[in-house]
């Protein structure tokens, strides 16, 4: 792929954007559906962690981070923003094995753009933003009610792991769906990950043993999802390791890009069309 | 046809395999359980070392039954699979390795797939096509309206395609397809489903950008009144062979040999007419009902003349009718004795 063809994709966002959400004010049910269960989930969310910290009034981590109720509630709403946003931006790589299985990507192989591309700005899910939404308002409660302290730049740097962060992420699940051009269906994989992110991306990580913590940084990164972009917004870690942080996520993008871009052309070349 | 020049499309050898789990029944549980494990799995050769080639500005039709390697031969060309061995090429390069310079300079159309946004407005999805390909504004305009206003859906242009007949939602998929002034067009089974209006509406429009602005086509459908109608060319392909190369009258001629013959007549003036008829040579397939005879009889065996002096012998003759084939029973006849032959191997073994 060409850098003329590279920019050609990216100036086609804004319309893929535009086309989500149409999508979502022709249905627009499905968007109150969405409403109603981020509703839920949050209550329940906050329920368990108000439990806790009924408990224990604060967590002490295994390194230098200490969790107060505000910070836990700001991670309540990082989390909610994280997953939204993650709704609304990778909503197609849950659906990758379904394509390669069932629908077929020859409607995605026979434009001029990349497929994985397509199939992710095709599934860009608008309603994911209501969550964004509603993490954000949670954000500013937090913020205002505990008296908590976020620059502007750490801020930025907060926003910049948190995109990178879950890039690395989903182009890890991304790779995993890619096997289904070898193995067919493969909802097991879909399942860890849904496991794993509400396991693990909605706690305060550094809490764990420092083993679980390197597990969840550099082999399932859920861990920049939500915890590492709260403690850089909320300056709870040094400069030096945000940009440590950063880095790793930064890596791990270009290591699963590279190994997707692989996996997929090794699995096109094993690709049998659904239906002759 | 334009010879002389470079082929736009090009099938050199090509076999492409593929592998289908088989599922066949064992007895007894221990079976069973080694036959989840280890799955038998039936080499399928869709395309058998196959070669042909396509000139700018033809339209090749590519006819053969359900199964015979029509699909994944577009799917070669259009850079979606790549060839097993062989060598396929598209603008002089392999459309495989160069899919996204190749998929700008053709348009492909799948009647059982869509290209649109399914819950937005057509032009919704027109317009993400216009940036897709590079298309300028005004001629993306331009070629918009004069489409709409040919195929009729100028008023669809706002809807939904879940909100639209399978027909208006098929001239969308079309429009889709050409906006970018394609050079060559891959339709799969462009007609499938629709009613006679709206077949007739897609056929005269695509012999149109066949013949204005010299458009190759590469047409793959079931329907013979596509066939007869837009393409000089047919290629007949079987179970990853092809069976047939040439223009669509040369095929006619080679199969011609065949003619339907219906005889009124009043009553019969011998006994035992009809096993006389039957045992003539050539005549193939006899069929009597209320004083009417018809049969197909093989010229090369039996002149028809020959056939109608014998009937007026043992029949009183009240009127005759003599038929050439038309396409689609040569092709009903040529992959019919193909299923037949099947039968007898399969039976035979």
């Amino acid at each position: 792929m060409s850098y003329k063809d590279i920019i050609r994709q990216l100036r086609l966002l804004p319309d893929y954007i535009r086309i989500s959400f149409l999508q979502i004010a022709e249905n627009k049910i499905q968007l109150f559906g969405a409403f109603f269960t981020t509703s839920i989930n949050l209550a329940l969310y906050i329920l368990f962690w108000g439990v806790i910290t009924y408990q224990i009034p604060v967590l002490t981590g295994f390194g230098w981070v200490t969790w107060g109720r505000g910070e836990l509630t700001f991670l309540i709403g990082m989390t909610e923003v994280a997953w939204g946003f993650g709704a609304f931006a990778w909503m197609g790589i849950w659906q990758i094995h379904w394509y390669i299985t069932e629908i077929g990507i020859e409607t995605f192989q026979i434009r001029p753009a990349g497929s994985i591309y397509q199939i992710l700005a095709t599934s860009l899910w608008a309603g994911g933003l209501i969550q964004v939404v509603v993490g954000g308002i949670m954000l500013s409660y937090s913020v205002l009610t505990f008296g908590l302290v976020a620059t502007p730049f750490s801020i930025i740097l907060g926003v910049l792991a948190l995109l990178i962060g879950q890039a690395a992420l989903y182009l890890l699940w991304s790779c995993l769906c890619c096997l289904a051009f070898w193995m067919g269906k493969n909802e097991g994989i879909l399942a860890i990950s849904d496991a794993l992110e509400y396991n693990f991306a909605r706690m305060p990580i550094d809490v764990m043993p420092i083993g679980v913590q390197y597990f969840l940084l550099f082999v399932f990164p859920v861990i920049f999802i939500s915890t590492v972009p709260t403690m850089i917004i909320l300056n709870l870690i040094p400069l030096s390791f945000t940009m440590f942080y950063i880095g790793i996520a930064s890596l791990l993008v270009i290591i699963w890009l590279i190994v997707l871009r692989i996996i997929w052309n090794r699995g096109l070349k094993n690709y049998q069309p659904v239906g002759g | 046809m334009p010879r002389n020049q470079e082929p736009i499309a090009e099938i050199k050898n090509v076999v492409r395999v593929y592998k289908k789990p088989l599922h066949r029944p064992r007895k007894g549980a221990a079976r069973r359980f080694v036959g989840f494990l280890k799955r038998e799995k039936q080499t399928i050769r869709a395309l058998d070392d196959v070669s042909f080639d396509i000139h700018s500005g033809e339209c090749v039709a590519l006819l053969g039954p359900n199964g015979a390697g029509k699909s994944t031969t577009v799917k070669l060309l259009s850079g979606i699979l790549h060839p097993t061995s062989g060598q396929v090429r598209l603008f002089g390069v392999d459309p495989y390795h160069n899919r996204i310079a190749c998929a700008m300079r053709y348009g492909v159309v799948f009647g059982q797939r869509t290209l649109l946004w399914t819950h937005v407005p057509v032009l919704e999805s027109l317009k993400l096509y216009q940036k897709m390909y590079d298309i300028p504004k005004p001629v993306f305009n331009e070629r918009l309206k004069e489409f709409a206003g040919i195929l009729d859906i100028e008023q669809h242009l706002h809807s939904a395609p879940r909100r639209l007949s399978l027909g208006e939602r098929m001239r969308c998929e079309i429009i889709a397809a050409l906006l970018h002034q394609p050079e060559v067009i891959f339709l799969d089974e462009p007609t499938v489903g629709l009613d006679v209006v709206a077949k007739k509406r897609i056929r005269d429009f695509i012999r149109r950008v066949n013949r204005e602005e010299n458009v190759t086509v590469l047409l793959c459908s079931h329907s013979m009144r596509d066939v007869e109608e837009l393409s000089d060319r047919i290629i007949l392909i079987s179970r990853g062979n092809i069976r047939f190369d040439g223009p669509k009258r040369q095929l006619k001629r080679q199969w011609n040999n065949e003619r339907k013959v219906k005889i009124l007549y009043k009553r019969a003036t011998t006994k035992g007419w009809r096993r006389q008829l039957q045992d003539l040579p050539g005549v193939i397939n006899l069929e009597v009902n209320n004083g009417q005879i018809a049969c197909r009889i093989n010229q090369a065996q039996i002149p028809v003349s020959v056939l109608l002096q014998t009937a007026m012998t043992l029949l009183e003759v009240d009127d005759i009718e003599v038929t050439e084939p038309n396409l689609e029973d040569i092709i009903r006849e040529i992959f019919g004795d193909e299923n037949r032959s099947l039968n007898q191997t399969t039976e035979a073994h």
